[in-house]
């Protein structure tokens, strides 16, 4: 039997119903767009192929909301948290464990709902339709309908948002502040693809804000204490974060499409974009450094030594951001790996740091 | 109808063996390029002349990258004889090729169209992006399917797209839902080609007995060669890409699991013979076609895929 296929006009009255996934007239049919769509490009048809639900071999929505939610990426967003909080804990502040937990749980709950609405963004402004590896695929997979997808995020944020009011009222009512601000940033991230890149430096500003914000943002809404060290603590992993999304860039610059908008990476193109890689990668030492020596504030100890468990992952990827030729084949695809690597022993080895007396 | 794109005539007879490199070149070559160019002009109109215009500048463009192409691979044989840069010079090779896209340009411009000439120029930067991000590819055992297509797009299907769209140029026919439909419709009949082509370096449906895994042996990694690739582990990856025999392969990938993944790799790409129907209906909708255009283009994207007529 051979697929079905739709030709519409984007100002056709049923468009933005195939846009969700929905076929006029039949609910067994789920329809993903199989052409490269953006809302910014001249064109004004889409090609949709209709598929019957029953026979797209989907996974279990466990393993479907997981995909979804990224978790494979909250090492990012909850990592500078527990950083923050194993720091304030051992400078003999008092946490409640249950109300920790909750804390964690609304910062799973903010990551998902932010990435699933990434996920449906991309989607309808056509950019994971373009980039074949871009966003979890779910959609475009057609395992779930882009509404579903939309009200999933919904839900998450408004999980996120009820826990966050019970928070505040128990801290401080500036953890509110505090919450919608950061989803808001999560949204404009999505958001700034309709509004074209800012001089094609939005990720790189909103890591590098994003990272202090998580970390003072976290100490003072529910201890009311913020120092440098949380600072640069923040910006270190504020940049570590962006050097996930760095390489992504260069790893997606073979797609690249001026009328998507421009990342810094994009604007520099491969060779500059690459050179710009590695002079934050070499900036990266003198911030941790800095940090190393703020907070280590008793002297060379045994455990000091954690300190240095990060310098192997970072010498890996310095040496392999050295050595990348082209922004296609399978190097830069594990540089985004390492980077995220890093992250993460960067923030363990901090907070087995901070843990240990 | 044959039309007679290439004679000496066209280049100057005193530049010592080039008109015997183009001897060599263009006789024994299908000319399946300027035949598609035809059977779309036969729906259009076009005056003669248009055409014979149109069918010599895509065979000089495609032998032009094939001259190129040989030399960059090291290729020793083209067309079952020696390639022109080991038969002539690499030099000679080189310049040859770049003599043909001149020409093309001459050509074109005479014509006046400028559109014509502003599209294929693209097209021919297409071409050379494509070698160059395939150039770079070599000995990279990772590459994924999806970085394969955008290569392939550049090399191979921005020249089925100019089969496709540039005879509605040529008749002033700048409508762009057209020309948005020909050109996804040239993306799938450049993907399937490439993709069968990849299936033969397998072994797979090769009725003319071509050389298999000449891909693989020269380190690059085909299209079907990268979904083998993907579920491999660590040890089989490295035997794999040593290979000098499909018995080999099909050793280490397992009898049962080939077999799938070809049935799979089919599966896939029937379902963009299906799409290319499809956008073809409506091609011949906006075109206003009586029925000439689909049934001289109805047939290609299983020909090119399945390498039989549907």
């Amino acid at each position: 039997m051979s697929t079905e296929f739709v030709t519409i006009a984007k100002t056709h009255k049923d468009f933005k119903n195939y846009m969700l996934g929905k076929v006029p007239g039949n609910i067994n049919l789920i329809s993903v767009p199989v052409k490269a769509f953006n809302a910014e490009t001249e064109k004004d048809q889409v090609t949709f192929q209709l598929m019957n639900k029953d026979k797209v071999s989907a996974p279990k929505f466990s393993v479907l909301s997981t995909q979804l939610m990224r978790l494979k990426w909250l090492t990012l967003t909850l990592t500078p948290v527990i950083c923050a909080f194993a720091y304030l804990e051992g400078l003999g502040f008092n946490f409640n464990l249950f109300n920790m937990a909750l804390i964690a749980i609304t910062i799973l709950f903010a990551h998902a709902s932010i990435f699933i609405l990434n996920d449906f963004y991309d989607h309808l402004f056509g950019i994971d339709s373009l980039r074949p590896k871009g966003g979890t695929r779910v959609i475009q997979k057609a395992w779930l309908d882009a509404s579903s997808v939309r009200t999933l995020g919904f839900i998450f944020l408004t999980l996120a948002v009820v826990i966050g009011v019970y928070l505040a009222y128990v801290y401080n009512w500036s953890l509110l502040v505090y919450g919608a601000l950061g989803v808001s940033i999560g949204w404009a991230y999505s958001y700034f693809s309709k509004f074209k890149r800012f001089i094609g430096l939005n990720a790189f500003i909103i890591n590098m804000f994003m990272g202090p914000f998580l970390v003072l943002g976290f100490s003072w809404g529910i201890a009311k204490y913020y120092n440098t060290s949380l600072l640069v603590m923040g910006l270190l992993f504020g940049l570590m974060a962006y050097l996930c999304i760095g390489f992504r860039h260069i790893e997606n610059l073979y797609l690249s499409n001026k009328k998507l908008g421009t990342s810094i990476v994009e604007y520099l193109g491969f060779d500059k974009a690459r050179l710009f890689l590695l002079a934050l990668l070499f900036a990266l030492p003198i911030i941790y450094i800095f940090l190393c020596v703020s907070i280590n504030y008793q002297g060379f100890t045994p455990k000091t030594l954690l300190l240095f468990v990060p310098a192997m992952s970072y010498l890996l990827i310095v040496k392999s951001t050295y050595d990348l030729k082209s922004s296609m084949g399978s190097t830069i695809v594990n540089l985004r790996n390492l980077a995220a690597m890093l992250h993460v022993v960067t923030g363990l080895s901090l907070i087995m740091f901070f843990i240990i007396k | 109808m044959d039309i007679k794109y290439y004679s000496s005539r066209d280049f100057p007879s005193y530049l010592p063996k080039l008109n015997a490199l183009y001897d060599d070149l263009f006789t024994g070559g299908k000319g399946f390029r300027s035949k598609l160019v035809q059977k779309v002009s036969s729906h259009l109109n076009l005056s003669a002349e248009k055409v014979k215009l149109l069918c010599q500048t895509i065979e000089f463009i495609h032998n032009a990258s094939l001259l190129h192409d040989d030399l960059i691979d090291r290729s020793e044989l083209r067309r079952s004889k020696p390639a022109a840069w080991l038969k002539y010079t690499p030099e000679y090779a080189v310049l040859a090729g770049d003599y043909l896209l001149a020409r093309v340009m001459v050509n074109l411009s005479s014509n006046g169209n400028i559109k014509l000439i502003e599209y294929t120029a693209n097209v021919i930067s297409d071409l050379l992006e494509g070698e160059w991000i395939q150039d770079s590819l070599i000995f990279d055992w990772g590459v994924t399917l999806e970085q394969l297509s955008k290569v392939h797009n550049l090399k191979t299907s921005s020249l089925f797209k100019w089969c496709l769209r540039s005879p509605f140029i040529a008749g002033e026919n700048y409508d762009e839902r057209l020309h948005e439909l020909l050109e996804e419709m040239g993306s799938i009949l450049g993907a399937l080609f490439q993709r069968s082509d990849d299936l033969l370096d397998f072994g797979i449906r090769n009725k003319e007995q071509k050389i298999v895994l000449s891909d693989l042996k020269s380190g690059y990694l085909n299209s079907f060669g990268s979904q083998i690739m993907k579920d491999l582990s660590s040890k089989e990856k490295e035997q794999f890409k040593t290979c000098q025999s499909l018995l080999e392969v099909k050793r280490i990938v397992g009898e049962d699991n080939f077999d799938k993944k070809v049935n799979n790799f089919d599966t896939d790409n029937q379902k963009l013979i299906d799409l290319y129907s499809h956008l073809l209906l409506e091609v011949c909708r906006i075109a206003k076609d009586e029925g000439a255009l689909k049934e001289n283009l109805s047939p290609l994207a299983h020909l090119m895929y399945w390498r039989t007529k549907p």
